[in-house]
């Protein structure tokens, strides 16, 4: 049964002032629109732009038109796709955005037969002659079922068994914070320029982290390696906890580490990831697993507790971020369920991106954290549990 | 009669959702246009949003990148369709793979499958009745991450009146 169709048709003429005119047409069973582009032929950067609605789907779909100029200027050069993606996608609208790649493609084509009047010919000999070529399916890999607990992993995963309400404590109270041998971490930070999406600097963190009681913080900036040295100047400047750690892409999502002595760039396999984690004795938390993942366009997907319970990832870590503060309520109490049901502990942290949300989640340690081995310690020891902190959280 | 000479370039693009069954979709991307003529096939299991399978052939192409992309593609299977899976797929395959049409097909392939979902709810609207302001803005406080995604939930906008982030 056919669920949904899109069709995309994109025409480039010549024009006479060494010109490329694009036309673009994008329409689907949700949305209709077109786009007029003109691109400099030598350049292929862009002279001007219209586009039209001929179907939407909300009332204030219109106001992307007029945000279309912003695209004037740009090249079809390395780095397009993510400008007309930042600017265009998140400005004006994504489906606009998407022919608007479609069009740069196109222009960029068209200005290679051009150059190179022969190329349409040669695409055509160089095509398989007989049966088309095909890669070929793979399965992905099924390693193991969820609950099975691998024998490498570390002990704390194999040992904890922990009842669901561990983790859902309520704020904790002013007169019950910071008390000796019992620490308050938000172990999920973000700065700039280290995280190329925040935009607060580390000193502006921790000096909110100070005000509002938090005992410490760690910097898990993604794919990205503190040196010790810089993480003691700031311990000493400002008489805090600031330790490092890391939120590393793999290919099963976000995972936060933590003993894990070098930096790892792009994306890795889970698996391979966990390998590396284990020979630095550390310690890693699948981060949001579910955010943005149980609605898709105010659909719910209908995943059960049980179903995500099987997913493959939960194999590879120690916890599971149960709290994190940017993602819905909902997801969180998803992480929850989950975790609970695979027997995996909770850490939570705040994800934050900018100053004012640092701590609205954060893990309790039964235990005194001065460095990251000690940190490390308390994460294997499972000696801690994922609290509400901050109480203007408003996601 | 316009001179055909001033005709540069045609594509077109065909992308479509089909439910096989009751937990399985398939989604295929075709791209026809003067130089390019390939296909890129997916299988997806829900709820879970994975990847089970990806089929890729070339038909036409004088790219050299886009035949190696043919090999690299299918190690894109066990990803999750969703939040930053455009990242993930250009992690995961090499740099020259990274820049070919063959992925972009597969991540039109992949914003299909999403947007088959948003049908199913757009389609649950009465056919005279458009959706008020309001119910934006509780899909919105519902889920934040929709505030400033686009023109149409961006500051000033209704659907997004009375809401701060």
């Amino acid at each position: 049964m056919l669920k949904y169709q899109r069709n995309k048709l994109v025409s480039v003429d010549k024009s006479g002032h060494r010109e490329l005119k694009v036309r673009g047409i994008l329409d689907d069973d949700l949305y209709g629109l077109e786009m007029e582009v003109v691109f400099g032929l030598e350049e292929l950067d862009i002279r001007s732009i219209s586009g039209k609605w001929n179907r939407w789907t909300t009332p204030e779909c219109p106001r992307a038109i007029d945000r279309l100029q912003d695209a004037v200027g740009f090249k079809v050069v390395p780095g397009f796709r993510a400008c007309v993606q930042k600017v265009i996608g998140r400005g004006a609208c994504r489906h606009f955005a998407n022919l608007l790649l479609e069009m740069g493609h196109a222009a960029k084509s068209a200005a290679l037969v051009i150059g190179c009047p022969n190329l349409a010919e040669q695409a055509g000999q160089t095509q398989v002659p007989q049966e088309p070529r095909q890669a070929e399916t793979i399965e992905p890999p099924r390693e193991k079922t969820a609950g099975a607990l691998s024998e490498n992993q570390p002990a704390s995963t194999r040992m904890v068994v922990t009842e669901p309400d561990r983790w859902t404590s309520e704020y904790i109270p002013e007169q019950s914070r910071s008390q000796p041998n019992r620490m308050v971490i938000d172990l999920h930070v973000h700065t700039s320029p280290a995280s190329p999406c925040s935009s607060i600097p580390v000193e502006d963190i921790i000096a909110e982290a100070k005000t509002i009681g938090l005992d410490g913080i760690v910097l898990t900036d993604h794919n990205f390696f503190w040196e010790k040295n810089d993480l003691e100047d700031l311990r000493q400047k400002f008489g805090f906890l600031v330790l490092g750690g890391n939120e590393i892409i793999t290919d099963q999502g976000d995972v936060l580490t933590f003993g894990l002595h070098h930096n790892i760039s792009g994306v890795i396999r889970l698996p391979d990831l966990r390998a590396e984690v284990q020979a630095a004795g550390g310690y890693m938390a699948m981060a949001h697993p579910f955010r943005g993942f149980l609605i898709f366009s105010g659909r719910q997907l209908g995943m059960t507790v049980d179903k995500a319970a099987e997913r493959s990832m939960f194999q590879w870590v120690d916890a599971v971020e149960v709290l994190n503060g940017k993602v819905t309520e909902q997801e969180n109490e998803f992480s929850l369920q989950v975790a609970a049901r695979i027997g995996l502990p909770g850490i939570a942290g705040s994800d934050t991106h900018e100053s004012s949300t640092v701590g609205t989640y954060a893990t309790e340690f039964s235990a005194t954290i001065r460095n990251e081995s000690d940190l490390v310690a308390a994460l294997h020891s499972g000696g801690f549990r994922a609290v509400r902190f901050r109480k203007n959280k408003n996601t | 009669m316009p001179n055909p000479n001033l005709f540069a370039f045609s594509r077109s693009r065909v992308t479509s959702v089909e439910k096989l069954e009751e937990n399985r979709l398939k989604s295929v991307c075709r791209l026809v246009d003067t130089l390019n003529d390939m296909t890129v096939e997916i299988l997806v299991t829900i709820p879970d949003m994975e990847i089970v399978t990806v089929r890729a052939s070339i038909d036409r192409s004088f790219d050299t990148n886009e035949q190696a992309a043919l090999v690299d593609l299918p190690k894109l299977a066990g990803v999750r369709i969703g939040p930053g899976m455009a990242k993930i797929f250009t992690g995961i395959v090499s740099q020259a793979t990274a820049q070919s049409q063959l992925l972009f097909l597969l991540e039109e392939a992949c914003n299909a499958v999403i947007l088959s979902l948003t049908k199913e709810v757009a389609v649950q609207v009465p056919e005279d009745q458009e959706l008020t302001a309001e119910v934006y803005q509780g899909m919105v406080r519902a889920n934040i991450r929709l505030y400033n995604r686009c023109a149409a939930f961006a500051p000033g906008s209704s659907l997004v009146e009375g809401i701060t982030p």
